[in-house]
């Protein structure tokens, strides 16, 4: 509520313009809004797993060395 | 002075982790006794200013965040096992609440993830072949094989990262470890947080023989609820869990049934 009360003030004082305040308003409603990820928000069917053989070496390495399950 | 309910619920967590093997890492006790002490007792008594007072004890170096977490988790265990109706709910909630706010947030989402039937009947005959030789632990416990080939590629794949961070809302990042979780009948996974090292963690239903009942479900504590939400998860399907926030567990299995899953850790990027 202060932060609108002071923003209205500068309006009024001509530090802001009203169209700057409307811009940053939505800029800030977008970002609030958007959806993470770009990718998949549907369900995807998966036919070829895609992974670097690299870190598959890793899961196999560091269930060697540590606990197996998650729950304690 | 802090409200009895709670306070009885922290004193009986103190005596189970003295008396148990639940004692994990030894700072448990020590976060506890602190919250325990006489001088820092509280007048709150609605649970998120309780729970604010909870988690100030893991600020400015006073007790171990991972330890505080653990210890309220098993002070929330033993109060959600009590079933004398919303009695002591004010201080589940509070404990609940901690938890989530130590554990960097709560919560378990549906994965938007279809393995085809081909990768899905690739995996089930893999875990198949890595826990058959397998034999119960104590108490019927929850049977643990580590990742073999494919398990291991589908824990780092691009896709079910993609999916498991649409699901919680954040990019996340495989944590490289994933093993093959077998429930066998009759048993049940009490509630729990995860271990630290698993925030986030990915369960794939492979294989599912509900016997005559409707089978286990996956049961997920909150704050908001008296009761914890129960939530059936079918072959195929994928649930993440937001595993050090969250207190959750599987309701028991009928002795004729038997359950078969991944678990695939994830943590935020």
């Amino acid at each position: 509520m202060r932060c609108q009360a002071t923003i209205r003030r500068l309006v009024r004082a001509g530090v802001l313009t009203a169209a700057a305040v409307a811009g940053v308003v939505a800029t800030m409603s977008h970002a609030a809004a958007a959806p993470y990820p770009p990718g998949p928000t549907a369900v995807e069917e998966v036919d070829a797993l895609d992974a670097d053989p690299g870190d598959v070496g890793a899961v196999l390495a560091a269930g060697k060395r540590t606990p197996l399950q998650p729950c304690l | 002075m802090t409200p009895p309910d709670l306070c009885a619920a922290l004193i009986a967590a103190r005596d189970a982790l003295c008396s148990s093997r639940e004692l994990l890492r030894g700072d448990e006790l020590a976060a506890l006794d602190a919250v325990l002490a006489p001088r820092s007792g509280t007048r709150a008594r609605a649970p998120d200013r309780l729970a604010t007072w909870l988690v100030s004890f893991a600020g400015e170096g006073r007790t171990d965040p991972v330890a505080l977490a653990d210890a309220l988790a098993v002070a929330a265990r033993l109060l959600a096992a009590r079933r004398a109706g919303d009695t002591g709910h004010d201080a589940l909630a509070a404990l609940l609440l901690a938890i989530g706010e130590l554990g960097a947030g709560a919560g378990a989402h549906p994965v938007p993830l279809s393995l085809g039937a081909p990768v899905l009947a690739a995996l089930a005959a893999e875990a198949a072949g890595a826990t058959h030789r397998v034999r119960p632990g104590r108490d019927g416990e929850q049977l643990a094989v580590p990742a073999v080939p494919l398990l291991a590629r589908l824990a780092v794949s691009r896709q079910l990262t993609l999916a498991v961070g649409a699901a919680v809302g954040f990019p996340v990042v495989p944590t490289r470890m994933a093993s093959y979780l077998v429930d066998l009948p009759g048993s049940m996974v009490a509630p729990h947080i995860d271990r630290d090292g698993w925030p986030l963690t990915a369960h794939l239903v492979l294989a599912h023989e509900p016997g005559v009942g409707r089978g286990s479900p996956l049961l997920v504590f909150d704050a908001g609820r008296p009761r914890p939400r129960r939530v059936r998860i079918r072959v195929g399907q994928t649930v993440v869990i937001r595993a050090r926030g969250t207190l959750h567990g599987w309701g028991r299995l009928g002795g004729d049934e038997l359950r078969t899953m991944t678990a695939i850790g994830f943590a935020p990027l």
